[in-house]
């Protein structure tokens, strides 16, 4: 029995900050605080919303409807059973003066009461509670009263936690980004650095070195070294202008020799023995084994061996060379589908391209780094290419299916990963309510938050067969009145700031509408 | 590095003899510089060469084209084994002239 007065207080105190500790999960958390709401209450009915932070809007957190009552709205249906379907209450709210006091609300779900719920004088959030018919039931407000202070308070930190736990995983992918982006670039390293150790074992050398050729031009670069004495691998400059090693053009068999012998010299370099390594008429780099002290005969055994391990590494670089290859021609192909699709319908007429600026213009705004940019720019080039061979019977399916479907085209490329995963979410809504996966928050990777957020802009800029296009005070409105909702409200927010200068429009098209 | 030098047949025959690593090609870079004057055949007797690294195949690269700049002609001969390996491991064997032996490369000299 639930004692009274002070002591009973006091209880409820420690049930509701006791939820914090027995339960971890967030919706779960708040399950809890509500049932035990509607415990000391009375009141079947409780919904909890929070203020964004822009503190314009409240979000419905969780729900508590009567037994057998499935809301069809926050989708809360009970399991099992059979109940009648009401609708649910309304997802989100604007912030009026009203809310700062209680008031009884004719809402979807019914006649409810609506608490404010603050902390420190700030109002932080809403319990609705119901039915009621004017106001709450005696016994509803006696036990509600002590507690809505330690409510807001056990709400507050677990919105707090959640929020910070969501951007722990946010980070955790981030680092899981990072380790696939050096994936492939790892494994060859690794491999390379592996060769280079068994040939100096075998041959008995003292130090080495594989430098690759930039493939877009740059110099010839060490990737590996092993056995040189501290600080000597870095003052090898392998540059050309640096003249240390004379490489002659493929043309002229492309012959590879030491030529300055005055910094060799200065480094203590007693011998060495460089093999270019090349791929037909192109250079890949060089393998080169060195001698500090005693110099060592390169007798014949060891130049076999040299010759093996290096003809493993040309191997390794020449494939890494051609997957890069493939890479860029294969997404060649990706886009060029991608435009054909545009192609099909005047009002889709260069959709792909005018994402891509948008997109880019919206990940500027949220001062996201240049390569993110760059993968959120290409992810639009090829955001709807999952539609292409689509049969009309199956349009329904293929509309549903192809953001999965595209990324699925990219994704074992050698690409920033956020191009995949931005292809795979870009119909995902920030409340959960998208599609395919039905995504929710930052569960949705920002890539696809943002190539949401040009999707609505293009199409909107664009019209279809019945609206022309829309002007830009329209789309700002269109803007507001979806953060939170359809879009992420930081990106949202960014992407007003940006809007200005956006190219939504032909020359013909903007001003209409 | 040891090295000497005869006449024969009108050629300068050079006989170098050790390793022929990055000292050693310092020395023999200002040996050719000199030997090579305009109009002269030399021949590089490699056969006592015990060692050669990037180094050496580079001083001898610089030697055939300090030839050509000069009107000068320069041959290398008798290369042990892994000598010849080096020359083709660094690809510069397409850009020397090697002949098995001396009398080779004096006859190649002579012609």
């Amino acid at each position: 029995m639930t004692r009274r007065g002070r002591g009973g207080s006091e209880e409820r105190w420690s049930e509701i900050l006791g939820v914090l500790t027995r339960e971890s999960e967030y919706d779960r958390r708040l399950d809890m605080l509500l049932e035990l709401v509607s415990r000391a209450s009375g009141l079947p009915s409780a919904h909890v919303y929070l203020l964004d932070e822009g503190g314009g809007r409240f979000h419905l957190q969780r729900s508590r409807l009567p037994a057998g009552v499935h809301g069809v709205e926050t989708g809360g249906a009970p399991e099992g059973g059979a109940g009648s379907v009401s609708p649910g209450p309304p997802l989100e709210l604007s912030r009026t003066a009203a809310d700062e006091s209680e008031r009884t609300v004719d809402t979807p779900a019914g006649r409810l009461r609506s608490v404010p719920l603050g902390l420190d004088g700030d109002l932080i959030g809403l319990l609705q509670l119901g039915p009621v018919e004017d106001d709450l039931p005696r016994r509803a407000r006696q036990a509600l009263e002590p507690i809505r202070f330690p409510l807001a308070l056990a709400l507050h930190r677990a919105r707090d936690e959640h929020a910070l736990r969501q951007r722990l995983d946010s980070a955790l992918a981030r680092i899981d980004v990072a380790r696939r982006l050096e994936g492939s670039a790892l494994d060859l390293d690794r491999f390379v650095s592996l060769l280079l150790e068994l040939a100096l074992r075998s041959t008995g050398t003292e130090a080495g070195f594989v430098a690759t050729v930039d493939p877009h031009g740059g110099p010839l670069a060490i990737r590996s070294q092993r056995g040189f004495p501290e600080g000597v691998a870095e003052q090898l400059d392998l540059s050309p202008e640096a003249g240390f090693f004379d490489w002659a053009p493929a043309g002229e068999g492309g012959a590879l020799v030491l030529h300055d012998l005055e910094t060799a010299a200065r480094l203590g370099i007693r011998s060495l023995l460089a093999v270019p390594l090349a791929d037909g008429d192109r250079p890949l780099g060089v393998f080169a084994l060195v001698n500090f002290g005693q110099a060592r005969t390169f007798e014949a055994g060891s130049l076999e061996l040299l010759e093996t391990y290096a003809g493993q590494i040309k191997l390794m670089l020449r494939n890494a060379r051609l997957f890069e290859d493939f890479t860029g021609e294969y997404l060649q192909t990706i886009k060029s589908l991608a435009r054909s699709l545009d192609a099909r319908r005047a009002l889709t007429r260069g959709h792909h391209e005018r994402m891509a600026d948008v997109a880019e213009g919206i990940a500027r705004a949220l001062a996201l780094p240049e390569e993110e940019v760059d993968a959120i720019r290409t992810a639009a080039l090829v955001h709807d290419v999952g539609l292409a061979g689509v049969v009309e019977a199956e349009a329904y399916i293929a509309d549903v299916e192809h953001p999965m479907v595209g990324a699925s085209l990219v994704e074992h490329l050698p690409l920033h990963p956020w191009v995949s995963s931005a292809v795979g979410t870009h119909h995902e809504w920030f409340d959960g309510w998208g599609f395919p996966q039905g995504l929710k928050g930052e569960e949705i990777p920002l890539g696809g938050r943002v190539l949401a957020a040009a999707e609505l802009l293009v199409e909107l800029a664009t019209g279809d067969a019945v609206h022309g296009p829309m002007p830009r005070d329209r789309i700002a409105a269109e803007l507001e009145a979806r953060s939170g909702s359809q879009l992420d409200p930081r990106v949202a927010a960014a992407t007003m700031q940006a809007l200005p200068g956006l190219p939504l429009y032909t020359t013909t098209e903007e001003g209409e509408g | 590095m040891n090295v000497s030098t005869e006449e024969r047949g009108g050629a300068k025959v050079v006989r170098l003899e050790g390793a022929l690593d990055v000292a050693a090609a310092l020395e023999l870079r200002d040996l050719l510089a000199t030997v090579l004057e305009p109009g002269a055949k030399v021949l590089l007797d490699l056969a006592a060469v015990s060692l050669i690294d990037s180094s050496g195949v580079g001083i001898l690269v610089t030697a055939h084209r300090l030839a050509d700049a000069r009107g000068a002609a320069i041959v290398l001969a008798a290369p042990p084994g892994p000598v010849g390996r080096v020359f083709e491991l660094t690809r510069t064997n397409r850009l020397l002239r090697i002949f098995p032996t001396v009398e080779e490369g004096l006859a190649a000299l002579a012609a």
